[in-house]
């Protein structure tokens, strides 16, 4: 079996996570796709310093993908202009919230803006630590605490609100 | 601590991120606040709720097929593709080339670098290989551009020095602690691999001084460099 053969063997079971992992970062499906043959290219090169064996190929891909996705992230974030969160109005959550279905959530999370859906994705997909993301992002972690306070915020209403639409539909 | 803050503070607060007086300072709050303690239970809720709805969707992902094709024939383009420094043919000459050297330090001959180039198949890249002539890779020009950048990881230190882009290379130099002489490095553009084709590198200061000539790179694209599993990025010009 060639190295290609081997990375194959273990890259293709993972291609579908890797994908929408880059696709949640980045927010769309034409970059997730650039993204991936890059880091894909980037992984293979360094398929030899792969420590661990098979089992530690997952985790291993999607180091490198991350990485690779925030790094284009920073570069498309220099041109984003500062946010503004006391422009956003103050919701109060109420108690007992049942999350709706995967796919509304995903729904919510990539209708926020950039800065917002970043952060939330690297939080609570990638399981990153606060410090982590604010230097994947190049960011103070200041900047990350309040991103990420007004994303849930944002995310908690408009999940509310789908909620309610089913509810009312039913 | 005011509610405004505390609330600010709350996500690093549940995964226990803050230092332990500013930890401390949260609990306290949250104990005599029942508003703040409402909204950290929710938030713990909701968060654990979001991760797992997240984490769910990207289960049930799939590869879209054309792209997997298209990563699959770009892998197995850069699978097949070897630099150029390491092809038969060149390698062949860097052979006899090494043989000459052998052969002129046991002879005890003196040539400067110059009369060395003048020499038939093993002139250029022998004065090369002795740091001088007209094909000096070293030799970067007025033309590069500073990029003082620097990495450093599993006891390697990568600094990029300079860059010089033009139309028909991008040639980079860099210094790296902590490596032997072999280690190949890799260059990676928005479209992926850039092809490596030509390498010197020399010893200065207890450091390896290597430069790099590659395929061109279109002007301000970001480019990583990587040496031994460390990456610095930067733009080109």
């Amino acid at each position: 079996m060639t190295a290609e053969e081997r990375f194959f063997a273990l890259y293709r079971p993972e291609a579908g996570r890797l994908y929408r992992t880059a696709w949640a970062i980045l927010g769309n499906e034409a970059d997730a796709g650039d993204a991936l043959q890059e880091a894909t290219i980037r992984a293979y090169h360094a398929f030899d310093q792969l420590k661990g064996g098979p089992a530690a190929f997952p985790a291993w891909m999607r180091r490198i993908l991350v990485n690779t996705c925030t790094r284009i992230l920073r570069k498309r974030m220099r041109v984003i202009p500062v946010e503004r969160p006391e422009d956003l109005t103050e919701e109060k959550l109420t108690s007992g919230l049942d999350l709706p279905m995967e796919g509304d959530v995903w729904d919510a999370v990539r209708a926020l803006d950039e800065r917002y859906r970043s952060v939330v994705v690297l939080r609570f997909l990638n399981d990153m630590q606060l410090d982590d993301i604010a230097a994947a992002l190049d960011i103070p972690l200041g900047t990350v605490k309040s991103r990420l306070h007004t994303a849930l915020k944002l995310l908690r209403v408009q999940l509310q609100d789908r909620q309610g639409e089913r509810r009312g539909a039913v | 601590m005011q509610c405004k803050e505390v609330q600010l503070e709350l996500a690093a607060y549940l995964s226990g991120e803050l230092p332990p007086e500013q930890m401390a300072a949260v609990e306290a709050h949250l104990s005599q606040c029942e508003a703040c303690a409402e909204e950290a239970a929710l938030m713990d809720q909701f968060g654990r709720k979001l991760s797992e709805g997240l984490k769910l969707w990207v289960d049930q992902g799939v590869c879209p097929p054309d792209v997997m094709e298209r990563i699959e024939q770009s892998l197995h383009q850069h699978a097949r593709r070897r630099p150029r420094w390491l092809r038969p043919g060149f390698m062949a000459v860097a052979a006899v080339a090494a043989v000459f050297l052998v052969a002129l330090a046991g002879a005890r001959m003196e040539l400067p670098a110059g009369q060395l180039a003048s020499l038939p198949l093993v002139g250029s890249l022998a004065a090369q290989l002795l740091g001088g002539g007209e094909d000096d890779l070293d030799n970067l020009g007025a033309q590069a551009v500073p990029i003082n950048r620097f990495a450093e990881g599993n006891g390697v230190k990568l600094t990029v020095y300079r860059l010089l882009s033009t139309s028909e290379a991008t040639t980079i130099q860099y210094s790296v602690d902590g490596v032997e002489d072999g280690a190949q490095p890799e260059l990676i553009g928005p479209q992926g691999v850039i092809p490596l084709e030509r390498l010197s590198s020399r010893q200065s200061g207890g450091q390896l001084v290597v430069t790099a000539e590659f395929a061109p790179v279109p002007a301000e694209a970001e480019v990583t460099l990587t040496v031994q599993g460390v990456s610095v990025t930067f733009a080109t010009p």
